[in-house]
């Protein structure tokens, strides 16, 4: 199984160069850039159809499972993640269905402890078969956007499976 | 002599052979410079699906899309399916886009030598499936079938104005048919194994019988469907027929891995009786038209091709000792003429320098009449299988050419033999490309091993033993993708029995025409 390893890259290749574009030394108000935002869909513990393992990267779901979207957004100058203090609004975007709130929260046990933004979506049972284009978006508080959207690479897009 | 050798490409003549064929040849042909290897063009496959429609204006896709109900959403090719939309732009034109892909193989074909390299998938290819509009409500509701095509999920949009508005998606699955299912020994079994995919791991399947390992079948210009011939083997009684899943042989845990959909299938075959060996007989492929025109030994090379001459031959093609005519024209009146057949000497066993160079053999010579005309004829000599060129020459010049192709024949093959013993196969005319060079042999649909006729210039002596006890056995021999010297990555379905060889070989396309052979003994005690 493929996990959005493309998807990584181009994020971070987008922080990079926001942070090349924008040194921290500079005096002159910095122009509005977009926010970098890495995302990826996990296998999730509940769900009428599981998968064997949880948690886990993974692009391809059946029906009636539960994708585990999680993101994060970053500032572009410092490089930290944007936690609720930053970020107005988050949220998955998928087609035909209501928009998808990402919430902010601490995950695992000590010491592998991390916090991200996540979202559950139950598949409905009669979900169209194939590629899910989804799309996430941030807004910061300061009217700056982050969007996330798949690299259209066959075979390592978000997709629906009988 | 000026050879240019590619440097991935390792040379070596070998002194004997060499001095047997370079003592009688009076030329020698330069190999060109190595062609771009690249997909190769599909042929025209008889029966073979085309695309599902006519390829679609690209499209974007909509901020908001919202879906397309699909009943059923999952069936084989041909299957009817309802398809839905709703809250789209009233009274508007769609376009209902089915996602696919085209395969092809991937082949370097030169003067010298062809080889095998794999597979081409271009992905993400939208064909007009079928156009609608939509109501007052922006709705529209349409009655398809699902077309004949590679198996997996296949996106399907609905386009207005360009835009990808709405998308559902739809199955292609797996189909088995096999038929007969019972009959004497012998009985040709045909195989027909529906929705393969277009992808490498998706795109063939293994054929086993009894738990032996018979070979592959793939169906990359066939659009998903592979037609497979096999012969019942074994003693009387039930026998187990398994189709199989992944790339080569048997991806035993597919529904683990991310193309779960790509099944196989298992059928019980009935041997009724054993009635004694069946006859010899010949599989053809089917007949197509080439889409390459690169001929092996075939090069302009020092071709007058200012002269005007022509040559034609009685027959494009034959085994080896076939009598043909040949009759040219537009050559210098009354003056010698000498004809010549061009082949190559060498091999691809652990070569580390130059493993093959071009030769020529003298077919027979005369003198053109007074009108410039000559009529003769050859016998196509004890040689390599594969295209050949046919030249005319005046004063050591080429003055016309036309290629040949040299098929592969059965020789010889023993009726009866002891329990335990061994016993040969004998053929002729194996060529040397990585499409020709090697045979692969089952016995009882087993694979037992190949043999190759590039070193022997085409002569086969298969060693085979006696197994399985009296009674009769089967011996089947296949083409063969050769994947060595040059060893390329990964090339895909080589170095079996390539059962599919009939509708799916990637020598099609340079108007190869590899059999299979259907061979029996009678084993007795």
């Amino acid at each position: 199984m493929k996990p959005f390893r493309i998807a990584i890259g181009a994020t971070v290749a987008v922080g990079a160069l926001a942070a090349l574009a924008v040194p921290a030394s500079a005096q002159a108000p910095s122009p509005k850039v977009p926010v970098p935002v890495y995302a990826d869909t996990v296998s999730s513990s509940r769900g009428d159809v599981k998968l064997s393992r949880v948690c886990t990267q993974t692009n391809l779901f059946p029906r009636k499972a539960r994708v585990v979207f999680r993101a994060w957004a970053m500032d572009s100058t410092t490089g930290k993640p944007l936690t609720p203090l930053e970020i107005r609004y988050a949220y998955v975007k998928i087609p035909g269905q209501p928009n998808l709130a990402l919430n902010w929260g601490a995950h695992g046990t000590a010491p592998n402890r991390v916090s991200f933004w996540s979202a559950a979506w139950a598949i409905p049972a009669d979900y169209p078969l194939g590629v899910v284009p989804f799309r996430i978006v941030f807004k910061t508080e300061d009217g700056t956007f982050g969007i996330f959207q798949q690299p259209v690479i066959e075979g390592q897009q978000l997709t629906v499976t009988p | 002599m000026t050879t240019k050798t590619p440097t991935t490409r390792r040379h070596i003549l070998p002194l004997g052979a060499a001095a047997v064929l370079l003592a009688s040849a009076f030329a020698l042909f330069p190999s060109a410079a190595a062609a771009t290897p690249g997909p190769v063009p599909a042929p025209v496959i008889p029966g073979a699906a085309p695309l599902p429609g006519p390829v679609a204006p690209a499209a974007k896709a909509a901020d908001t899309m919202g879906l397309l109900k699909v009943t059923p959403d999952t069936g084989a090719g041909g299957t009817p399916f309802t398809l839905s939309g709703k809250g789209l732009a009233a009274n508007k034109a769609v376009s209902i886009v089915w996602m696919t892909s085209n395969v092809n193989w991937i082949l370097d074909a030169r003067p010298d030598s062809v080889d095998y390299i794999g597979q081409s998938e271009t992905r993400g290819l939208g064909v007009v499936l079928a156009t609608t509009k939509t109501d007052a409500k922006g709705a529209f509701n349409v009655s398809l079938k699902a077309p004949r095509d590679f198996g997996a999920i296949h996106d399907v949009y609905a386009v207005i104005d360009g835009v990808q508005v709405a998308k559902g998606g739809y199955l292609i699955s797996r189909t088995l048919r096999v038929t007969p299912l019972r009959g004497p020994l012998g009985t040709p079994i045909t195989i027909e194994i529906g929705g393969l995919g277009s992808t490498l791991y998706g795109g063939s399947a293994s054929v086993w019988w009894d738990g032996r390992y018979a070979g592959v079948a793939t169906a990359k210009w066939t659009r998903g469907e592979a037609t497979v011939r096999i012969r019942a083997s074994g003693p009387v009684g039930k026998h187990t027929l398994l189709i199989g899943t992944g790339m080569q042989f048997n991806y035993l845990n597919i529904q683990q891995s991310p193309i779960p959909w790509a099944t196989g299938g298992i059928r019980t075959f009935v041997v009724t009786k054993d009635a004694g060996p069946p006859p010899v007989r010949t599989d053809w492929p089917v007949s197509v038209k080439p889409t390459v025109d690169t001929r092996t030994t075939m090069s302009a090379t020092g071709l007058d091709a200012t002269g005007g001459a022509n040559v034609k031959l009685g027959s494009t093609s034959g085994a080896v000792g076939r009598k043909v005519a040949v009759s040219a024209a537009g050559l210098a009146p009354s003056q010698p003429v000498e004809l010549a057949l061009g082949t190559v000497v060498g091999n691809r066993v652990n070569c580390t320098g130059t493993c093959w160079t071009m030769a020529s053999v003298p077919l027979g010579n005369g003198k053109a009449a007074a009108d410039g005309s000559w009529q003769t004829s050859f016998e196509v000599p004890d040689g390599l299988g594969g295209w050949h060129v046919v030249q005319v020459l005046q004063g050591g010049q080429v003055k016309a050419q036309v290629p040949y192709l040299v098929q592969r024949s059965v020789i010889s093959v023993p009726r009866v033999v002891k329990a335990g013993h061994m016993f040969q196969v004998h053929l002729k005319g194996v060529g040397w490309t990585q499409l020709d060079n090697t045979v692969a042999v089952t016995y009882d649909n087993g694979y037992v091993g190949y043999g190759c006729g590039f070193n022997s210039q085409g002569d086969v002596v298969l060693n085979l033993a006696a197994t399985g006890g009296p009674g009769t056995h089967l011996i089947d021999i296949y083409p063969l993708l050769y994947p060595y010297q040059p060893a390329y990555a990964y090339p895909p379905h080589a170095a079996v029995p390539f059962l599919s060889f009939a509708r799916d070989y990637p020598g099609l396309a340079l108007g190869y025409r590899l059999p299979a052979f259907r061979l029996a003994i009678k084993v007795v005690a």
